[in-house]
């Protein structure tokens, strides 16, 4: 769908982009904060490895016991089990594993962490650790070389990083280091965990959690993140469409300008703004396009009307030595039909001089009208009785009101009348009818000329009121004329303050309407 | 009758001041607006035809001054340029009548005669040749003893004739003298309406008044 509106584009796009760039956030907020979330995951449970470590090479290592997550994570007193299995490193001998080993995990699928360049070298670098057994010593002996952590014993507080481990006063005591293998996180029967494996020497510890407190904190920020999103959507929404309506402000202005801005109205001019100097610059070319405009037309309008009038003279004086010759030649037929002959021409010329120069004053505004009654019943009937005589055999229907007189200039509106019954005999068919009805209404005198001619194509409806333009060629070599009477009738029309349209046009007949306001008025454009 | 023209093209001068002779009016000329004011004013005539368009005072300056010194002298205004607005000021300041250039002799002359009769009281009002009469204010016109009907515009087609009798009238002339303006001339217009008033001028069978030239006109015959 093609949006039209500017200002409707500029905001879609602008809640587009904001929307997009408000998700893409919310997306990497999300993924950061999960991210954080498992890194934290993972220390804990290296901490609590760390820590089932030292229980598993202390006395306090209980088959069956239920170790419990010590972390802040959980958010609350409630603590959730561990899934934690134990094993030998070389010959896999679980030693221990809990009761949130879920059946599915299968000990072998976590494979051993590497020896930690760390943990290897450490074994090399016995001297300062010298009371420390290496690793492949027994076990028992192992467990028994450290005491459990006092805090341990009382139970519940997670072990400090590294405090678990931490040496006895004035003794010079590193934990083991850990061998961390991959963190990697499982889909289980119920619900997401989080699985790492680590390894202390000879024991490797799988060890697990639950996402699903993770999950719901994530699930809690998304929905707070919704809650910011859809409204904050709508503020941008909002504020895109007062900011676009207030830069639009000026556009608004200059179309008001431009539209009151005519062929008649050339004169106008833009005006320019102090507060949205953007525009001004739009603002002066659009001046100086009407300068030349109102230049071009000007020079265009004043050279007809001085054509029109130069042509006056010479022909005014090849009319009146004509008639003089005709005079002159009394007895000789020959000459007086040349004299004829010449002067019908010269009639005709002038007729297209003065349709020009009545065109031209209305170009400029100037087709001002002395208006006197017309009888304009009378026009009408005259009309009538011509088409009896110029096409008899065409039926003439006229229904005329009482009395019709209208203020206007008569010669000027018996050219209407004269046109528009002309064309009714030019564009008729033969034996087809001409209706001519005249009526007085409370503001308006309505003249309806209808005739049975072909219909005007519906793509020529428009163009028939232009100058010079004469319908389908083949039908207008056929007509005298030369194209400018319609044009003109409707420049009197509206000098007159009325108006004059074609009506309809189809297989019933074609219909003109003029419309004469009773009242004077001024001429609408 | 004695006409000034005040017209600076010489040859629309020369053959109005020839028309108007041959029609039987006395006639000077003056070529600039300066020369016809004076001339006016000095000097008595029956009607001006004055041309607005002048080099010196122009026409509707001479025609204010005219009235202003309360000169009733009939005026018949000649315009070119843009006629309408030309034609009202004209009309606003005394003048009897107007004429849009071009314009034909045989109009001038009618228009001559319709001012000066009104000027010239009720002898110019009968137009008649041999035994057809035609009075232009009761608008009455009669064949011998037989009252003739006929419409405005048969009444108006016969005037013309009338006043030129024995010249010869072009079909476009009188279409533009009795239908107005014609922008697109019918001129087959002319010949039914001059086959109408023939018919109703002729009641009885009497003389044909009205001479046609094939392909240039209608004359009206000349008396004697």
């Amino acid at each position: 769908m093609l949006i039209r509106s500017f200002r409707v584009r500029f905001l879609l796009w602008n809640v587009l982009l904001t929307g997009a760039v408000l998700i893409a956030f919310g997306a990497l907020t999300m993924g950061l904060s999960y991210r954080g979330g498992l890194e934290r995951l993972d220390s804990d449970l290296q901490e609590n490895a760390r820590r089932e470590f030292r229980n598993a090479r202390h006395a306090n290592f209980r088959e069956g016991a239920t170790p419990l997550w010590r972390s802040e994570y959980g958010g609350g007193p409630e603590q959730v089990p561990l899934a934690l299995l134990i094993r030998e490193r070389v010959s896999t001998n679980v030693l221990l594993q809990s009761e949130a080993w879920s059946s599915e995990l299968s000990a072998s699928e976590f494979a051993d962490p590497p020896l930690s360049q760390q943990a290897s070298s450490l074994e090399n670098r016995e001297g300062p650790f010298g009371r420390r057994p290496p690793p492949h010593e027994d076990r028992e002996g192992l467990f028994g070389h450290r005491p459990p952590p006092p805090e341990l014993e009382e139970g519940g507080m997670p072990p400090p990083p590294f405090g678990g481990d931490s040496p006895q006063p004035g003794e010079k005591f590193e934990p083991p280091p850990l061998e961390k293998g991959p963190f990697i996180s499982l889909k289980l029967a119920d619900g997401d965990w989080r699985f790492g494996v680590m390894g202390q020497r000879d024991l490797t510890v799988v060890i697990g959690v639950t996402l699903q407190p993770l999950q719901t904190q994530m699930r809690q920020l998304a929905q707070v993140l919704l809650i910011a999103f859809l409204p904050g959507l709508l503020l941008i929404a909002i504020s895109g469409w007062i900011l676009t309506s207030r830069a639009m402000r000026p556009v608004r202005v200059l179309t008001r300008t431009a539209e009151g801005i005519t062929a008649r109205g050339l004169d106008q001019r833009l005006p320019l703004t102090r507060e949205a100097a953007e525009f001004n610059r739009l603002s002066e070319v659009f001046n100086q396009m009407l300068d030349r405009l109102e230049k071009s037309f000007r020079q265009a309008t004043r050279f007809s009307a001085d054509a029109a009038h130069e042509l006056k003279t010479p022909l005014a004086i090849l009319q009146g030595q004509l008639e003089e010759s005709l005079r002159d030649s009394q007895e000789d037929l020959a000459h007086q039909q040349l004299c004829a002959s010449l002067l019908e021409e010269v009639q005709r010329l002038k007729g297209i001089v003065r349709k020009l120069l009545l065109l031209s004053l209305a170009d400029a505004g100037e087709l001002r009208v002395q208006r006197e009654a017309v009888d304009l019943k009378a026009l009408v009937g005259n009309a009538a009785e011509d088409v009896g005589i110029l096409a008899p055999g065409l039926t003439v229907d006229v229904q005329a009101d009482s009395r019709v007189t209208v203020p206007g200039d008569p010669g000027l509106l018996a050219q209407v009348v004269q046109n528009l019954v002309g064309n009714a005999i030019k564009y008729n068919r033969e034996s087809g009818w001409i209706r001519l009805e005249l009526e007085s209404l409370p503001d308006w005198v309505r003249l309806a000329v209808s005739n049975s001619g072909s219909p005007i194509p519906a793509d020529a409806q428009p163009r028939i009121f232009e100058r010079f333009y004469r319908g389908d060629s083949s039908r207008a070599r056929e007509v005298e004329g030369a194209g400018l009477g319609l044009s003109l009738s409707r420049e009197i029309a509206r000098a007159h303050g009325g108006s004059l349209v074609l009506e309809q046009s189809d297989g019933e007949g074609t219909t003109f309407v003029l419309q004469i306001p009773l009242v004077p008025q001024d001429p609408h454009v | 009758m004695k006409i000034l023209i005040v017209e600076d093209e010489k040859k629309i001068s020369a053959f109005v001041k020839k028309g108007l002779t041959e029609a039987g009016f006395t006639v000077d000329v003056e070529h600039n607006g300066d020369d016809g004011y004076r001339r006016a004013t000095h000097e008595s005539y029956d009607a001006i035809v004055l041309d607005i368009m002048l080099p010196g005072r122009d026409g509707l300056s001479i025609l204010s001054s005219l009235r202003e010194k309360k000169n009733p002298v009939p005026v018949i205004l000649l315009t070119a340029r843009s006629e309408l607005r030309e034609r009202l000021d004209g009309l606003n300041q005394g003048a009897d009548d107007y004429l849009t250039k071009p314009f034909y002799m045989e109009e001038l002359i009618a228009r001559l005669q319709a001012i000066t009769r009104r000027s010239g009281g009720e002898g110019l009002s009968l137009l008649q040749v041999e035994d057809l009469v035609m009075n232009l204010l009761t608008r009455e016109v009669t064949r011998g003893a037989t009252a003739v009907e006929l419409t405005a515009r048969e009444f108006n087609l016969l005037e013309y004739l009338l006043r030129s009798p024995g010249r010869v009238l072009t079909r476009t002339q009188i279409l533009e003298h009795v239908w107005g303006y014609n922008f697109d001339p019918q001129t087959n217009l002319v010949d039914v309406y001059i086959q109408r008033v023939r018919k109703k001028i002729a009641p009885n069978g009497e003389v044909d008044l009205i001479e046609t030239l094939r392909g240039v006109g209608y004359r009206c015959r000349k008396d004697g």
